[in-house]
């Protein structure tokens, strides 16, 4: 058998279903004296969901808690039949499971799981992004009065502002707090997940501060970074209030005058 | 030509339970191996951790998903990690296991044994010299433990092995326990498998613990190293010299006292 075969049929063996082995393995492993080939094979293949459970259950802790094992192994199972790993870094196989969530719902009495673990993901993301150093309150404070509406914030790349239907972020805190978490409540809400240092956070946001955020991400001047905050009767304080609170949480991490 | 490993001499591996220890202190190991696929992300803890440890001691980068035992073709984005890995780090060795993990784009995130046969070996060279003009180094093949062996097999391990790194000019990184565990697995003399690999090809040893399935064992990186093993390791330090020794805990990953304690050991075994 030339062996892109043998991996061929091999990999099917292990990821596949476990009802064909016998015969398919005989065909490509030997069998020693305590074991036949398809129970050889069989302990690669119980390996592998094992993996991507723990792979998952790593990324998203809340998820997981939530559901309790059993329903969390058989997500795991659906979800790696659906969307095979297809990166090296087995930390990246988790990265279709939001989209997963939300095309085939698991729980009925939950539809706010894939709000979860978007949640989760962006907060997995954030761990690992790219350092970048932070600035202090003195860059604002610094910055003269007429260079500041053409100046331009740049954010640091471990952020990531999302947009939920759910208003997922109290079931979070409960499941981190290990009290039972609240019922499912369909609410448009916004947050922010970013990291400081080594430790990462996140923090429900209004939408035009969302919007903020955003127009700042993508570079714009601080002018137009304010007039998402312009149906606000405080529009100005508002705006200068969170570009405050941005410097202060480690979002900023230069001020372009 | 043989490899020409740096003598690095007893090490651990760099793991997540121990990077607090290892920014706020200096532990006393002589050097570390890291995760290559762990360090590949552009910031965050892991990459701080590594960036204060490679200033103290030397690294070595061991990676898991390489598949250079694979029909797909080398996956390029990443060897550019890697690739940009290793310009960082500038580490000490680089490896990978003598196996594949992927198929058709997809990854088992596992060590699958391959069939020995001329074409696995021919298959495996040449990826292994890709792999090498890349990096513009050496790189090390370590064996695996395995569970399975193929109808197909022409010749033992240890012959595939020493095959690979003679044609594509590479070195080996002897994996003492995982010769225990597929002996037993595969009822091969372990001591047959010693004496059947180049010494002059061997440029780290890794030692861990396995457990016993009954029927099988199963590499488990999950506690110590057993008296066996350690046997086996005084027998390869007394026919391959001095070679750096690592210890792989990966599993219930103990306090670093009991990870550098098994370190210890290792160095008062290769001085007997």
């Amino acid at each position: 058998m030339k062996l892109s075969q043998a991996q061929s049929a091999l990999y099917k063996l292990i990821v596949g279903a476990p009802g064909a082995r016998a015969d398919a393995a005989k065909r490509i492993v030997r069998s020693s004296g305590r074991l036949s080939a398809a129970r050889r094979v069989d302990i690669y293949a119980r390996q592998y969901p094992a993996r991507m459970h723990e792979s998952l259950a790593a990324d998203f802790p809340k998820l997981h808690k939530l559901l309790k094992d059993d329903a969390f192994w058989e997500l795991v199972g659906a979800y790696a039949a659906a969307f095979p790993s297809q990166h090296h870094d087995l930390g990246q196989f988790g990265h279709q499971l939001e989209a997963f969530l939300r095309t085939h719902q698991h729980d009925d009495a939950r539809p706010d799981l894939a709000d979860l673990a978007r949640l989760e993901w962006a907060r997995a993301e954030c761990f690992t992004e790219a350092d970048a150093p932070v600035v202090g309150r003195a860059a604002l404070a610094q910055l003269p009065p007429e260079a500041f509406v053409a100046a331009r914030l740049r954010l640091v790349p471990a952020r990531r502002v999302l947009c939920f239907g759910y208003d997922v972020l109290p079931v979070w805190k409960a499941l981190d707090a290990g009290r039972r978490p609240p019922k499912p409540r369909p609410a448009a809400r916004w947050a922010v997940v970013w990291r400081q240092d080594f430790d990462v956070f996140h923090l429900g946001i209004e939408p035009d501060e969302a919007d903020a955020l955003g127009a700042a991400g993508q570079g714009a001047p601080l002018a137009e970074v304010m007039a998402a905050f312009a149906s606000r009767e405080d529009a100005a304080p508002a705006a200068f209030a969170a570009f405050s609170r941005w410097v202060h949480e480690g979002l900023v991490s230069a001020v372009d005058a | 030509m043989p490899y020409h490993a740096p003598q690095l001499g007893h090490g651990v591996g760099l793991r997540t339970q121990h990077f607090a220890e290892f920014l706020s202190t200096r532990p006393r190991v002589d050097w570390v191996e890291a995760i290559s696929e762990n360090f590949m992300a552009p910031g965050g803890r892991p990459r701080a951790v590594l960036e204060k440890v490679r200033r103290d001691v030397p690294v070595a980068l061991h990676g898991v998903a390489l598949s250079i035992g694979g029909t797909d073709p080398l996956n390029e984005r990443y060897l550019s990690q890697l690739s940009t890995l290793v310009d960082w780090v500038e580490p000490a060795i680089i490896s990978d296991h003598l196996c594949w993990g992927a198929h058709r784009g997809r990854y088992v995130h596992d060590l699958l044994p391959l069939p020995y046969t001329e074409e696995a070996l021919r298959n495996v060279v040449r990826r292994v010299q890709a792999v090498q003009e890349r990096l513009g180094r050496q790189i090390l093949l370590e064996n695996v433990s395995s569970y399975m062996a193929f109808n197909d097999s022409e010749m033992t391990e240890w012959d595939f092995l020493a095959e690979i790194a003679r044609r594509a000019d590479c070195g080996i990184l002897l994996d003492i326990n995982n010769i225990y565990v597929s002996a037993r697995n595969h009822a091969f003399d372990a001591r047959a498998y010693l004496a059947g690999i180049p010494a002059d090809r061997v440029g780290q040893i890794h030692l861990a613990g396995h457990r016993d399935e009954g029927a099988y064992l199963f590499d488990t990186h999950d506690r110590k190293v057993c008296d066996d093993v350690w046997a086996l390791y005084a027998e390869a330090m007394a026919r391959l010299g001095p070679i750096s020794t690592l210890i792989e805990w990966d599993e219930n990953v103990p306090a670093l006292p009991v990870l550098l304690a098994e370190s210890k050991k290792a160095r008062r075994a290769a001085a007997r």
